[in-house]
């Protein structure tokens, strides 16, 4: 009698670690796995991940609470709407390709530096602030695209 | 006999000139991989292992997002579009060398076209090995990295901002091999511009990080400040460049200076590659790397030179503190020649 009431209590707490465990791995092949990804597939890559696999920033709880209630959008400066655009350093389709030999940053491009900035989506949006770049970027901070960069979705200026 | 004589006598003269790793020429020849959107290259230099660090941004995951290429001349292509199937593009942000021969990628994966937006993205810390296989996958979100650098235990400094409401958030943060977060440091608010000198692009120059002699240094392109981190996050110390670079312009009579790539020599002084405009705007601008003490005054500098288009390109030092550049070949392929000898700023001054 005496045995029983401590070897079940050790087995609910035995099962509440396993699942724990369990719940938390799955999570975090969920935020690995790609949108949608089917829970057998998550299962799989859970047991079978041939790689490691952390999310430093969430425990189980977080993440199962992301899962519920979504992230609000943060507001974001006096510029307007956050995009979740950010202005990012590319190559090709520019003269940078021609100038530099395939090669991004041309340290003597006496002009621009030759590094060209557009924008591309990241899905932060608290840098977000009053564009100071060139249509249609605006919106990325400090953008200084002068390519045909055009998200198509973005607010109008 | 004679033969046992000529093997001693071999074995002698090795012996007298004990086998010397010779610096090599790393070359890559990337002009007709993807012309077009997915063109060109960024450089970084493994000063650890001396190896070339390649990135670009793919939106084809047949296409290497990452080359590697070392001082024996062999070559590494990473796809981390083919690891995540269903990606319709990876942005790569930022890749570097770890001293025990890994590389690690701060990558964007997105789920949907460039210009569509929202659509779902991964915000990841890659890690693959020196075969090319992807061994970590770290989903940093809330975290968006855009520098990364990897000390010699091999825990990954990271360097970018959050979508946290809170404003003062940890722009470093710490994480150890196994993808635990260490130490979160330099909060926002100790920074002018807070989070929001995290940004691609300054007219300043560019943001650098990196680890030397176990400290790890961090300049911020949009206020023109250097800080000095111990590698447990604690703030050792913070300078401000921008009298310094002032007084290079003012030397050089220039309207205005902007940096890009640092280096730390083996006297504490930091090597800067600067690009130089004139304040006759008719004139191009040049190239020199300056010397600063470890106090934050100049020292010297290579004369400025105003090259044409192609002009190498400073990637950092080497282990013996002679200076990298990124140059391009007559066949026109990138390549550093670590057999070069090069003009370095202590030897002219402006």
């Amino acid at each position: 009698m005496r045995m029983k009431r401590f070897v079940i209590p050790g087995f609910v707490l035995f099962g509440l670690l396993v699942g724990w465990h369990l719940a938390s791995s799955f999570m975090i092949a969920k935020a690995i796995a790609p949108p949608n990804a089917p829970v057998k597939s998550i299962v799989r890559t859970m047991l079978h991940s041939p790689y490691q696999m952390a999310t430093p920033h969430r425990n189980l709880l977080s993440s199962v609470g992301l899962e519920i209630v979504p992230r609000a959008q943060a507001a974001c400066g006096t510029g307007g709407t956050c995009t979740g655009f950010e202005a990012k350093n590319f190559c090709g389709l520019n003269d940078c390709v021609t100038q530099c030999n395939n090669y991004c940053h041309c340290p003597n491009c006496s002009a621009s530096g030759c590094t060209n900035y557009c924008c591309t989506y990241v899905g932060l949006n608290t840098i977000c602030s009053t564009g100071t770049g060139t249509r249609p970027c605006e919106i990325c901070e400090r953008d200084q695209s002068s390519t045909n960069c055009t998200p198509t979705n973005s607010p109008a200026p | 006999m004679r033969s046992a004589k000529t093997v001693l006598l071999g074995i002698g003269v090795l012996c007298c000139f004990p086998a010397v790793a010779r610096p090599q020429r790393l070359e890559l020849d990337s002009q007709f991989e993807a012309p077009g959107k997915n063109a060109g290259y960024w450089a970084n230099w493994d000063a650890i292992q001396e190896r070339l660090v390649f990135h670009r941004d793919v939106d084809d995951p047949a296409l290497p997002a990452v080359r590697v290429v070392d001082h024996l001349g062999k070559s590494l292509a990473l796809y981390p579009g083919r690891d995540f199937s269903g990606s319709h593009h990876v942005d790569i942000w930022d890749a570097k060398g770890a001293p025990d021969g890994d590389i690690v990628i701060s990558a964007i994966v997105a789920y949907g076209p460039r210009n569509r937006a929202p659509i779902p993205t991964k915000l990841l810390l890659l890690t693959y090995d020196s075969a090319g296989t992807l061994r970590r996958v770290w989903d940093v979100k809330p975290y968006h990295h855009h520098l990364i650098t990897i000390d010699s235990a091999g825990d990954v400094f990271a360097f970018g901002h959050s979508d946290s409401t809170s404003g003062n958030v940890p722009l470093i943060v710490k994480y150890s091999p196994q993808g635990e977060v260490l130490k979160e440091f330099l909060r926002a608010n100790l920074l002018p511009m807070g989070a929001g000198a995290v940004e691609a692009h300054s007219n300043t120059g560019e943001t650098q990080m990196f680890v030397k002699d176990n400290r790890l240094i961090l300049y911020i392109a949009p206020t023109q400040e250097l800080f000095t981190f111990s590698l447990e996050g604690d703030l050792l110390t913070r300078m401000q460049l921008s009298t310094t670079f002032g007084r290079v312009a003012q030397l050089t009579e220039s309207a205005a200076v902007q940096s890009f790539e640092f280096g730390i020599d083996s006297n504490q002084h930091i090597i800067a590659q600067v690009r130089l405009y004139p304040k006759d705007r008719a004139k191009p601008s040049s190239l020199a790397l300056i010397r600063i003490a470890p106090d934050g005054s100049f020292v010297s500098a290579t004369p400025p030179v105003a090259g044409k288009n192609d002009e190498h390109e400073f990637l950092g030092l080497t282990k013996t503190g002679a200076p990298v550049y990124l140059e391009l070949s007559n066949k026109g392929s990138l390549m550093v020649d670590l057999n070069k000898h090069y003009e370095l700023p202590w030897l002219k001054c402006i």
